[in-house]
């Protein structure tokens, strides 16, 4: 009973078609970075955008207006940069903790490594510590927090989902808890806002130098999750069972969870907490490249891109005054979420 | 020969009695044991051990000759596949994906399977003649295409031996049936097999080695002519099973008593 060589190709051929989605992604995300790149209060057009992007990369010293030049470079270029890298980030990270926690129902924030990091931050800004040690503090915020997080269904023995999400919902109200404590002893004058910026999530205040501090740590841990893809996908079929097909658990385990964190705590040390892209997007690319996660995760990386960046550009250009992130994520995230549910009918056990 | 073990005892941290007492069995290759045992025996406790998930707590398995306790998942799973009662995973991937991952031994950490990997689990799917379910989400086909799926897993890295738990269980009759046999093409094909069921039928159509499990982990072994008798059998179950030959067949069958 030998299969037909050619019965095999043309069946490879149909499913590799699937390959050029991230390609036609890429090509989306690139138009909406141009997009953003010229609306917004005062327009550019995209031919003058990007002549000014190049010339500034290139040093050359063109013949243009400066406020053009500073509109572009200063304000819109770090910005699009930041809503790519995070929205990015933030969608792989969501995708490996549903992957490896086998676990759709779970996120950053639901897993309360968002409300870490933003603790971790806000500790760094009241010891008026430096940028590198807010980093720092954010990363060792949102291991604790997730480490809280996934000790709580082991102490009770238990595998199952919602209590996961239950955890994460404990260890989220307790951490809002001390969140407030830090607010309430910060210093109104010098620390509080800085530290409201933080929960609040905004795109606004991003430098290029703050997005070259967190590119290093987010490409790594990218990188990483990304060459052991298909190993998060042997170990969402349950510790036994990955153990029999000769998976170190622990080891992928704690690798992809420190990846994973890594890339959140980067985002909430340039923009906050943003929330509900973690959750949602991987869905999203679910439903349009499968659930492999050697597919899913470039291109839940390519949708969050797309996704933070026209909400950021919608947000900053719908009103005389600019929406929050957290608002406009939440509006369109929550229905969205519940429409995914009920769509992918997906049984809770 | 492929497993030994000798003189297991293996107790639960939280139980105080033994689940297995002095167990000590050969598997020699091509060879098929079947394991007999009446619920909480301990039937999967010790596939378990012999895939290398628990440790006994006295005792000594060799795999191939080697100390398993020395050995680690890796190099446990290059040698032998464990198909464990069959579960619903929370992602479907496809039947061909899921069949690739019985390759993951023999891929690194940092890497993806390879052309190669993929062909052999088309190769592992046509023998199960399966290839048409290769692109089918795995949650959302039949338990009997679903165990068929995950026996070309097992198979797709070529190993020594084939640990089934209950492969029959959650199946109906005609798919245990032709689970059934598979496992006995399997055995034919070389793979070794060792299999625990519930129905002691399954044990007399695969012929073999036969293994009882009692609930003192006390095991007895041997060929099945020798090991399946009424008295063992009535014992095991505490119900009066007739065993006999139907005219119209030359092999044993058990019969229930009327209820």
């Amino acid at each position: 009973m030998c299969l037909k060589p050619g019965n095999t190709a043309i069946a490879e051929r149909q499913h590799t078609r699937r390959w050029p989605i991230n390609i036609l992604l890429f090509i989306a995300l690139l138009l909406c970075m141009v997009w953003s790149m010229c609306v917004g209060k005062y327009p550019i057009s995209p031919k003058e955008s990007l002549l000014i992007i190049f010339n500034q990369v290139l040093g050359l010293s063109g013949s243009y207006e400066p406020l053009t030049v500073s509109v572009v470079m200063g304000l819109r270029l770090p910005r699009i940069l930041a809503a790519v890298i995070i929205g990015a980030a933030l969608s792989i990270s969501g995708a490996t903790y549903q992957g490896i926690f086998k676990n759709p129902l779970v996120s950053p924030d639901f897993l309360g490594v968002s409300a870490g990091a933003c603790i971790g931050a806000a500790i760094a800004i009241l010891l008026a510590l430096s940028s590198v040690y807010i980093q720092l503090f954010a990363f060792l915020g949102g291991l604790l927090a997730v480490g809280i997080t996934v000790t709580i269904p082991r102490l009770i023995r238990s595998d199952s989902n919602i209590i996961l999400v239950l955890s994460g919902i404990i260890v989220g109200g307790f951490m809002a808890s001390i969140f407030g404590f830090i607010k309430y002893i910060a210093d109104p004058e010098t620390q509080l806002a800085s530290i409201v910026y933080w929960q609040m999530g905004s795109l606004s205040y991003v430098k290029l130098s703050s997005i070259l501090g967190v590119l290093a740590p987010i490409i790594v841990s990218a990188l990483v999750l990304l060459a052991m893809s298909w190993w998060i996908d042997i170990i969402s079929l349950g510790e036994k069972e990955a153990q029999t097909l000769g998976a170190n658990v622990r080891r992928i385990m704690y690798i992809a969870i420190l990846c994973s964190t890594l890339l959140t705590a980067s985002s909430v040390c340039l923009a906050g907490t943003i929330g509900w892209i973690g959750l949602v997007i991987p869905h999203f690319a679910r439903m349009m490249v499968g659930t492999e996660n050697t597919k899913l995760l470039p291109a839940a990386a390519l949708v969050g891109a797309i996704f933070l960046l026209m909400v950021d550009t919608f947000g900053r250009t719908i009103g005389t005054a600019e929406l929050p992130l957290s608002i406009l994520t939440g509006i369109i995230g929550a229905p969205f979420y519940a429409w995914l549910l009920y769509k992918q009918r997906m049984k809770l056990q | 020969m492929i497993y030994d073990l000798k003189n297991l005892r293996f107790a639960y941290s939280n139980v105080k009695r033994n689940i297995l007492d002095n167990v000590s069995l050969t598997l020699d290759e091509g060879e098929i044991l079947c394991i007999l045992g009446p619920n909480g025996a301990g039937k999967s406790t010790l596939l378990n051990c012999m895939a290398g998930l628990l440790k006994p707590n006295e005792g000594e398995i060799f795999l191939c000759g080697k100390k398993m306790s020395s050995m680690t998942f890796r190099e446990i799973a290059q040698k032998i596949s464990y198909v464990q009662q069959s579960h619903n995973p929370v992602f479907s991937y496809p039947v061909l994906h899921y069949v690739t991952m019985g390759r993951a031994p023999q891929i690194g950490l940092f890497r993806k399977p390879s052309a190669k990997d993929k062909q052999a689990a088309w190769d592992a799917l046509a023998i199960l003649g399966i290839t048409h379910l290769a692109y089918k989400p795995y949650t959302e086909i039949s338990g009997g295409e679903r165990q068929q799926a995950t026996i070309a897993r097992a198979i797709v890295l070529e190993p020594k031996a084939i640990l089934f738990d209950e492969p029959t269980a959650h199946l109906d009759y005609g798919n245990q049936l032709r689970v059934l046999k598979v496992i006995k093409d399997m055995a034919n094909r070389g793979f070794s097999v060792v299999m625990t069921t519930h129905n002691p039928d399954h044990a007399l159509l695969l012929g073999g080695t036969v293994a009882i499990l009692n609930r003192e982990g006390h095991l007895e072994i041997g060929n099945y002519k020798e090991i399946i008798t009424e008295e063992r059998l009535q014992g095991l179950y505490n119900t009066k099973i007739r065993l006999l030959t139907v005219p119209e067949s030359t092999r044993l069958t058990c019969v229930p008593p009327d209820l």
